[in-house]
C-alpha cells in the first residue's frame, strides 16, 4: 500500500454497525481498510449483503439510519470526511465525490426533462448560476459520455431514452462538477451486453482523459476486471482479499475469492459438466462469531480437518505474493479448492 | 435445419408478433414489431439456448410457447402439431406438458401461500393422482430440487433466493414435463447461488430426459448449458447452431460483436465492438446500423435494401447475413 503520499482517499478500520437488540450492534461492514490512489479504478467485488454498497455509502455519509459508521481514518484529500459538517459533506458530494447508482432510470426525476435535470446538479451548487452557462455545460458533458444527438435528448424525458442511453445521463451528470471521485454502483448491472461493455469503456476512458478515480462496485468479478487497476473482495462485511487485478484474477488467494471466480461460467474456460459451488449460504451477520466468516463454506477448512485458529480467531489481512493481501490463516499452504472440480488459477490462456 | 426430423419436440415457425403501442414516440406508430418470422426447432433431450439482448424478443418467444401469448403469425408445433388448433382437452394437456421458469422467483410465486402448495398446484390443475400420492410426490420434487423436506410450510418470503428459485423449478416439475421454457431463471441469482442453480439443470436433465429452452442474455451462462444456441436481435434469428460453432467460429457480426462483449476472465483485454443505438432498418438487415463489417465494406447497398435470410452454412449452422462468409476469421 502507498504510503509516501497521500492517496485521494483513505479508509482505515471502517465499521457499520445496526443494532440488532437493545444492548447490542451488529457490523453489516468490518474493518475495512483500503485507499484510492488518484486516477485509479478500483473495484469492489462482493454478494448480495456482502457490505459492498453500504461502503460506498459510508463514504457518502449516507448510511440510512439508524447505522453508525465509525473508522480509525476516513479521509479525502485528507480532510476527515467523520469530522466534517452536514453542509461541508454536502458540499463534497456531487462536486468532489460522485455517485452513479445503478438504477439510472429510478435515479431520474420521470417529470422533468433529462437535460433541465442535470443542469440542476450546476445550479444547485453554484452560487450564482446562469441557465444559458448550464445548459451548455450539461450539452459538454452529454458529449462527452457520446449521448447520441445531445441537443435533441436534452429535450427528452427519461423515459424516453433507452437504459444505456439513461445511464450516460446519469454519469454526465455525475461529472458536471469535475468530481475527484466517481463511486459507481453496479452501473452496468441493468444493461444489455453490448451496452455494458460500452459503459465500461466510457468509465475507463474518462479515468483516462479527466484522472479521476472511481471505485467501480460489482458483484461480478469478470466485469470489474475489465477495467479496475485493483481488486477488493467483499464477503460477510469484511474484506477477504485485495491487490492488482492480474494477480487477484488469475491466481487468487482467498479460498472464497478462489470458490468465486471457479463458480462462474466463463467463455474461455473448459466446460466442464458440473460447476463448483460454494456450499451453503454466507452466515447471518447478527450472530457474533470469533472465528473465520468463510469456514462453514471453506474447501481448504474443510480439508485439514477444521483447523481450531480457523474457529477461534478471525484471519486479518496480511500480506501475500503479488502485493496482495489476503485474509486467511492458510493462505501460503497453496492448498487448491477441494472438491471443486476445477481451479480457477489459471483464468490466463 | 432439423425442422421435421424425426427427433424434433417442438418447433416454431415463421412467428411473428406486433404490439400496436408505440414504445418510441419518435418513431411511426406502425406497431412495435417484436418479433419477425422466427423459426426454429427443439430436439427431444436437447438443451437450446435463446440468446439476445432487451428487445430481441426472446421472452416473446416463451411467452408464445407455452400460450401465454397468441403470435400475429406463424405456429408453434408441438408433437407434429399446431397447438393454436388444439381442442380445449388436449391443450389442458398441452399445457401440462409444457412449463415454465420464469426470471425472478419474487414475483412469480404468491407471497400468501406455503411453498408446498405451491408445488402442489399443477397436481391439482392437472388433477394428477389423489391427496396422497400428490403429497408423496410434493416430496419426491423437493428432493428432487435439493429442498429439505422441513421447507414444506414455508412462505416464499422466508427462503433465500436460491431455494426461492428451486420452488421455482420443483412447481414446474411437479405434473412431469416434456419441455422446459426457462426464462432468465439465474440472471437474479448471485453467482455462488447461480452456479448451484445451473448444475441442477444439468442433473434434472440428465435425471428426467428434459428438454429445455433456456432463455438468457449471458453467454457464459448458456455455454455452460445448452447443446445449441439460437441468437436473437430485434425479433430475429441472427444466427444459430451448435454451442462450440457459435460461441469458437461465430460468423454472424451480431454474434461476434455479442461475443465480444462478454467480460472477459482475461483482465486487461480490451473491448471490441463500438456499438450505438439506432433504429432498425426492417427492408434490409435489422443490424445493418450498427454493424461493424458493414462498415468495413464500405456500408454494401444489399444490406439496407435486402433482408437477410437464414442459410445453412456448410458446417451445419444458419445465418442471416449477406457476407458472413467475408467476415471470418477474429472479429473485425
Amino acid at each position: 500500500m502507498r504510503s509516501e503520499i497521500e492517496p485521494l482517499l483513505r479508509v482505515r478500520d471502517l465499521s457499520v454497525t445496526f443494532p440488532a437488540a437493545p444492548d447490542r450492534t451488529y457490523a453489516v461492514v468490518e474493518r475495512v481498510s483500503f485507499d484510492v490512489g488518484r486516477g485509479e479504478i478500483v473495484g469492489l467485488v462482493g454478494e448480495s449483503g456482502s457490505g459492498k454498497s453500504m461502503s460506498l455509502l459510508s463514504i457518502l455519509g449516507a448510511v440510512p439510519r439508524p447505522g453508525l459508521v465509525s473508522a480509525t481514518s476516513l479521509s479525502f484529500e485528507g480532510r476527515d470526511l467523520l469530522a466534517l459538517s452536514e453542509p461541508a459533506r454536502r458540499e463534497l458530494r456531487g462536486s468532489r465525490i460522485a455517485l452513479i447508482p445503478a438504477d439510472a432510470l429510478g435515479a431520474l426525476d420521470p417529470v422533468l426533462r433529462v437535460g433541465e435535470q442535470t443542469a440542476d446538479v450546476i445550479v444547485d451548487h453554484d452560487a450564482q448560476p446562469r441557465r444559458s452557462i448550464a445548459t451548455a455545460r450539461v450539452l459538454e458533458a452529454f458529449r462527452e459520455v457520446s449521448l447520441p444527438n445531445p441537443k435533441s435528448r436534452f429535450r427528452s424525458y427519461p423515459h424516453q431514452l433507452s437504459g444505456g442511453m439513461q445511464q450516460r445521463v446519469v454519469i454526465a451528470a455525475g461529472l458536471l462538477l469535475t468530481p475527484d471521485l466517481l463511486l459507481a454502483d453496479e452501473p452496468t448491472t441493468a444493461l444489455d451486453a453490448t451496452i455494458q461493455a460500452q459503459v465500461l469503456r466510457l468509465l475507463a476512458s474518462i479515468r483516462e482523459t479527466r484522472g479521476v478515480s472511481i471505485i467501480l462496485v460489482s458483484h461480478d468479478l469478470a466485469t470489474v476486471a475489465m477495467i479496475s487497476d485493483r481488486i477488493l473482495v467483499m464477503y460477510a462485511a469484511r474484506i477477504v482479499e485485495s491487490g492488482p487485478t492480474l494477480a487477484v484474477m488469475s491466481a487468487p488467494a482467498h479460498p472464497y475469492t478462489r470458490a468465486l471466480l471457479a463458480a462462474a461460467p466463463t467463455l474461455d474456460r473448459e466446460i466442464t459438466t458440473t460447476l463448483p459451488t460454494i456450499p451453503g449460504a454466507p452466515p447471518d451477520l447478527r450472530v457474533s462469531d470469533q472465528g473465520c466468516r468463510f469456514r462453514a463454506r471453506c474447501p481448504v477448512f474443510e480439508f485439514l480437518g477444521a483447523p481450531s485458529e480457523c474457529v477461534s480467531s478471525d484471519p486479518p489481512l496480511r500480506p501475500v505474493a503479488d502485493g496482495r493481501l489476503a485474509a486467511c490463516h492458510h493462505v501460503d499452504e497453496g492448498f487448491p479448492v477441494v472438491g471443486a472440480g476445477t481451479l480457477a488459477s489459471g483464468s490466463l490462456p | 435445419m432439423t425442422v421435421g426430423s424425426t427427433s424434433e419436440l417442438m418447433s416454431v415457425r415463421h412467428l411473428s408478433q406486433t404490439f400496436a403501442a408505440p414504445v418510441w414516440p419518435w418513431r411511426k406508430s406502425e406497431g412495435v414489431i417484436a418479433l419477425d418470422d422466427v423459426s426454429f426447432a427443439i430436439a427431444r433431450g436437447e438443451v437450446v439456448g435463446l440468446v439476445g439482448e432487451s428487445g430481441s424478443g426472446k421472452t416473446t418467444v416463451g411467452r408464445i410457447i407455452v400460450r401465454l401469448q397468441e403470435p400475429t403469425s406463424g405456429q408453434v408445433i408441438y408433437q407434429g402439431r399446431n397447438i393454436s388448433t388444439l381442442k380445449r382437452s388436449e391443450l389442458a394437456g398441452y399445457r401440462r406438458a409444457v412449463q415454465m421458469v420464469f426470471q425472478n422467483p419474487f414475483a412469480s410465486l404468491n407471497p400468501r401461500r406455503r411453498i408446498g402448495d405451491l408445488v402442489r398446484d399443477p397436481l391439482e390443475i392437472h388433477r394428477i393422482g389423489d391427496p396422497t400420492t400428490r403429497n408423496q410426490r410434493v416430496r419426491e420434487m423437493f428432493r428432487l430440487v435439493g429442498l429439505a423436506d422441513h421447507l414444506v410450510d414455508r412462505y416464499p418470503h422466508e427462503l433465500s433466493s436460491g431455494q426461492r428459485q428451486r420452488v421455482g423449478i420443483a412447481r414446474s416439475l411437479a405434473a412431469a414435463p416434456s419441455l422446459i421454457v426457462a426464462d432468465e431463471p439465474v440472471s437474479a441469482l448471485d453467482v455462488s447461488v447461480q452456479a448451484q442453480v445451473l448444475n441442477l439443470f444439468v442433473r434434472l436433465r440428465a435425471e428426467l430426459d428434459l428438454t429445455v429452452l433456456f432463455i438468457s442474455h449471458d453467454l457464459r451462462v448458456v455455454r455452460f448449458l445448452c447443446d445449441r444456441i439460437i441468437v436473437l436481435y430485434l425479433g430475429r434469428v441472427m444466427e444459430a447452431g451448435s454451442r462450440d460453432d457459435l460461441l469458437t467460429r461465430p460468423t454472424h457480426p451480431y454474434t461476434k460483436a455479442l461475443i465480444a462483449s462478454v467480460p472477459s476472465s482475461r483482465p486487461g483485454e480490451v473491448i471490441t465492438g463500438d456499438i450505438a443505438q439506432m433504429p432498425p432498418n426492417r427492408a434490409g438487415c435489422v443490424f445493418a446500423p450498427r454493424c461493424r463489417l458493414r462498415a468495413a465494406l464500405n456500408d454494401p447497398q444489399r444490406c439496407v435494401t435486402e433482408r437477410p435470410e437464414l442459410r445453412l452454412l456448410p458446417d451445419d449452422r444458419t445465418v442471416a447475413c449477406h457476407f458472413a462468409e467475408l467476415g471470418s476469421g477474429s472479429d473485425s
